[in-house]
């Protein structure tokens, strides 16, 4: 790989490797990791984004809670296909409603909120909330999603490519493992890059392998398409229920006895759906059981994994059944381990369906893109991961840096800066303290857009954007050092104003959503804090910062630095 | 809870095993350490790490209480590392107050 020709050892090899392909792609990973890491608390991103939902506190009990659900939907939500009710928990202030008519496929949106104190409708501002940042982080933004998803899915594989040769170069990190050398130039930055690596390294390889799994449809689609026709029906094949009992092979065939009636019903009205649903029969109306009672014994049951969520299908008709869904899994080896119950809605009487059965390659699926997504993990695990991340996401940061500070010598031997090494420095400040600034604009925006303004949440976005590319302007036309102080400032003062905002333009004050328990509002405000913390930390940091003293004495060791990394 | 123990158990654990690497001996010490020293610390270390692992596995299931087990491992290696850079005399002091709080903690849970 040398241009001259030298012979090189692997380990050398690695070494450029890792440095070129993780430079090309550091800024998108960098991004994907910020973005990724607030989306394991997007629920969390979009309740304080909807602060007219801040004003229902969670302390009734979900019996109480259902009923409320049940009175509206009653009311308000016939006739339907289906009902979902998300009770309100830990992670959401608000009881959650959705609503399918019949004849309306699967769609996203179209949330409707309940006090769970009182039941009363809340009407939320429309915004994409943390689903924003989460959609970014794997299929970027105003391109067809598509390419989004291969752009960070080959950024997925190249970080893979960096970890495993990054593990073959740094040789020495497992036996400098505790080893942190501060005040020190590019070896505290080496040190700080190893450290953030080496420390979360199982939460590394977790999230980029499952990264690729999460997109391997994408990515190698041929075994499924030739085996299976598409990757959809091979997902399909995986999850077929397999049959137990002789009870479980009735219902079964009934089930897939009314699929293909309804397919053939599809079919006649040649695909278009509208016209299909017209014709298909009105179910018999039928009173269901009293949910609520059902609620509680189903509750008994599971102890203290709290329900999550109901589902009645085809309510207040003979055909009418209900599903119950715990919060919590047991295991993350096996896709049915979230413990669920259906019942009958008329009779009551509980439905034993067939499930799909696990096998090795499955539970290894499972156990990493449930991980990856925090699935069913309860909150001290969801907590490990966000903090992991941002010891990735700093993981990253400390690279883009230590390639600047590496070449700092070169450059000044040089007497002036490449364009090479200018752009880098410009990207790098563009990235690392643009793009939080850019997440406090996109929150700011949230509060500052009229909230009864049509289409207004792709103009939070645009102010992310805008933001986003003000910093890069701004770092390209200021000098290296002043650029990284001023944006770091500006990102302290936003981040640390947060918290007054949320309690001035509606929220829950922070000392009251304390009060009264709502951890999903007050962390928010919190970890806010705690980052502004940081940026002025690092501000002050960099502010003392004089670089280093003797240049003479440093170059051999320098030196020495380069031929171990 | 079980996670704040989790992370005190694995910080005394990583704490052995610094004690037992010859290069933070220099910095953690004041006395030389023998080599016997030095392994009876790898070991405790070791046993400690594995034993919590084990505990984890009993009461949350090998995929969650590994998950967890590995993650509270980063941060208390995290803390275990800042410690030696900036403090390393004060990190036998740390452990006892750690070794505290998992007692404290202990006791709290049994009760």
């Amino acid at each position: 790989m040398r241009v001259d020709g030298k012979n090189e050892g692997p380990r050398q090899s690695m070494s450029w490797l890792h440095t070129w392909t993780s430079l090309l792609l550091g800024w998108l990973l960098y991004a994907v990791f910020l973005t990724g890491t607030l989306s394991f608390f997007q629920n969390e991103i979009t309740v304080w984004m909807k602060p007219e939902l801040h004003q229902s506190v969670n302390s009734t009990s979900q019996q109480q809670q259902l009923g409320y659900a049940l009175q509206y939907l009653q009311q308000n939500g016939q006739p339907a296909e289906s009902w979902n009710i998300r009770f309100a928990n830990e992670r959401q202030p608000a009881i959650m409603l959705n609503i399918r008519k019949p004849g309306e496929g699967r769609r996203r949106g179209g949330e409707i909120y309940l006090d769970a104190q009182t039941g009363q409708e809340i009407k939320a501002r429309e915004t994409r909330g943390g689903g924003f940042l989460y959609r970014f982080h794997f299929e970027l933004y105003g391109m067809p999603r598509i390419w989004g998803r291969w752009i960070v899915g080959i950024a997925t594989l190249f970080m893979f490519v960096a970890i495993i040769s990054g593990i073959i170069t740094h040789k020495k990190i497992f036996k400098d493992f505790f080893t942190f050398r501060p005040a020190k130039g590019q070896r505290s930055w080496l040190d700080a890059h190893n450290a953030t690596a080496v420390f979360a390294l199982p939460f590394h390889i977790m999230i980029t392998f499952s990264g690729l799994l999460l997109l391997m449809f994408m990515f190698m689609p041929w075994a499924m398409n030739s085996h299976y026709g598409s990757g959809q029906n091979f997902y399909q094949m995986l999850n077929e229920p397999v049959t137990k009992t002789p009870e479980q092979a009735r219902l079964l065939a009934e089930q897939k006895q009314k699929e293909a009636v309804e397919e053939g019903r599809g079919n006649r009205a040649g695909g278009r759906r509208g016209e299909a649903e017209q014709v298909a029969p009105v179910l018999a109306a039928a009173p269901m059981v009293n949910l609520v009672a059902l609620s509680h014994y189903v509750q008994q049951s599971w102890e203290d994994n709290p329900i999550a969520s109901i589902r009645v299908n085809k309510p207040n008709t003979v055909e009418a059944d209900v599903q119950f869904n715990a919060t919590r899994t047991t295991t993350l080896l096996d896709r049915e381990s979230i413990p669920s119950m259906k019942f009958n809605a008329v009779t009551g009487q509980l439905i034993d369906e067939a499930k799909p059965v696990n096998s090795t390659s499955k539970a290894i699926y499972t156990l990493v893109t449930w991980l990856h997504m925090a699935h069913g993990v309860d909150s001290v695990l969801r907590w490990l991961l966000f903090l992991s991340g941002i010891l990735g996401t700093m993981m990253v940061a400390s690279g883009l840096i230590l390639w600047v500070v590496k070449r700092i010598p070169d450059v000044q031997k040089l007497g002036y800066k490449p364009f090479g090494h200018r752009l880098v420095e410009v990207l790098n400040i563009t990235a690392i303290t643009g793009l939080p600034i850019a997440c406090a604009a996109y929150f700011i925006a949230n509060r500052f857009i009229p909230a009864q303004l049509a289409e207004r949440s792709p103009l939070e976005i645009n102010v992310f954007f805008i933001a986003w590319l003000l910093c890069l302007i701004h770092a390209a036309i200021r000098a290296h050092r002043p650029a990284w102080l001023e944006q770091l400032a500006l990102a302290a003062v936003l981040f640390l104003f947060m918290p007054i905002l949320n309690f001035l333009t509606g929220g829950q004050a922070l000392w009251m959503s304390i009060y009264h328990g709502q951890w999903m509002i007050a962390s928010f405000d919190l970890v806010c804090i705690i980052l502004g913390l940081i940026f002025i930390y690092s501000y002050y940091k960099l502010k003392r910062y004089q670089g280093l003293a003797v240049k003479q004495k440093k170059q051999p060791k320098a030196q020495a630095v380069q031929e171990q990394a | 809870m079980a996670a704040l123990m989790l992370w005190c158990s694995a910080v005394v654990a990583l704490s052995a095993l610094a004690c037992g690497m010859s290069k933070h001996q220099r910095d953690i010490f004041t006395a030389q350490i023998s080599a016997q020293n030095s392994r009876r610390f790898e070991i405790a270390g070791w046993v400690v790490l594995l034993l919590s692992a084990l505990v984890m596995i009993y009461f949350k299931g090998a995929s969650v209480g590994l998950s967890e087990w590995l993650g509270c491992i980063t941060f208390a290696a995290l803390a275990v590392g800042l410690l030696l850079t900036y403090h390393p005399k004060k990190l036998l002091q740390a452990n006892v107050i750690v070794t505290v709080v998992f007692g404290l903690l202990l006791i709290v849970t049994l009760i």
